[in-house]
């Protein structure tokens, strides 16, 4: 399987996503798909995010942006984790399938 | 300037950084309230109380966590001098928006307002914060509170428990 990019997006201030990073790092190599796992801040996509397969975000993601996003709340809040690995696990494995 | 410990009890640095049964009507006057004690001592500039709460307003920080709300707002670290936290317990519920949304807001209980430098430090601190929010007995433990020192116990409780996977 090519290895899958994935870009973990918080607002501005501190760095939420690299909390969400290691969860979904951790998650993907424990499933055996190859990930290279990138943090931004949502100022850095208001262009889009190009090259990327899937956005996990814990910010709301501009509309210019098309890439396939996954809400990273879950892995802050602890609610709703098991559910967005799937969506994310999902995400990653149908568009490699196309 | 030196840097206090980074764990999280440690950020805490001192009784005025802890308002116990605060009580306030918005997120807004939970905010002002805890910028201005780090401010009074010193750890942020003064730029970044109206900081905090412009950002708050785009990104807000609402963490629907299991049973209790909990919110973390915070600034660029450019504000920040020497970093610490702030932390209230509300008398009764506060709405703050929901972090990812621009609608929804969420009850919140617990406000740890963060002043965070960059760097590990910060992560460490965010790290604990996440796993705090997460573990609905020790927010149970810190709701109840009436104390600096049972804030203090029930924050470090977290080295106990700081692997993150």
């Amino acid at each position: 399987m090519k290895t899958k990019r994935v870009l973990i997006i918080c607002g501005t201030g501190i760095a939420t996503s690299t909390v969400v990073a290691d969860k979904v790092r951790t998650h993907l190599e424990r499933k055996g798909i190859p990930v290279q796992v990138e943090q931004t801040k949502v100022s850095e996509v208001l262009r889009g995010a190009e090259g990327y397969d899937l956005i996990v975000s814990t910010t709301q993601v501009p509309s210019s942006v098309t890439t396939p996003v996954v809400q990273g709340l879950p892995f802050l809040t602890g609610v709703g984790v098991e559910q967005a690995l799937g969506d994310i696990e999902r995400a990653l494995t149908e568009r490699s399938e196309q | 300037m030196a840097e206090s410990g980074s764990d999280l009890h440690e950020l805490l640095s001192s009784p005025d950084l802890v308002v116990l049964g605060l009580e306030a009507d918005s997120a807004e006057q939970v905010i002002a309230v805890l910028a201005q004690r780090l401010v009074d001592g010193g750890h942020v500039r003064d730029t970044y109380p109206e900081a905090v709460m412009a950002r708050e307003r785009v990104h807000p920080t609402g963490l629907p966590a299991p049973g209790r709300g909990v919110a973390i707002p915070h600034a660029d670290p450019a504000h920040v001098r020497q970093q610490a936290v702030a932390l209230a317990t509300m008398s009764r519920p506060v709405a703050f928006g929901v972090m990812g949304t621009d609608d929804a807001t969420v009850e919140c209980v617990v406000c740890i307002l963060l002043a965070l430098s960059d760097g590990p430090a910060q992560l460490r601190a965010l790290r604990q914060v996440v796993e705090l929010v997460q573990d609905r007995g020790r927010l149970e433990r810190l709701v109840a509170a009436d104390r600096y020192e049972d804030v203090v116990e029930v924050l470090s409780g977290t080295d106990l428990q700081t692997g993150v996977s």
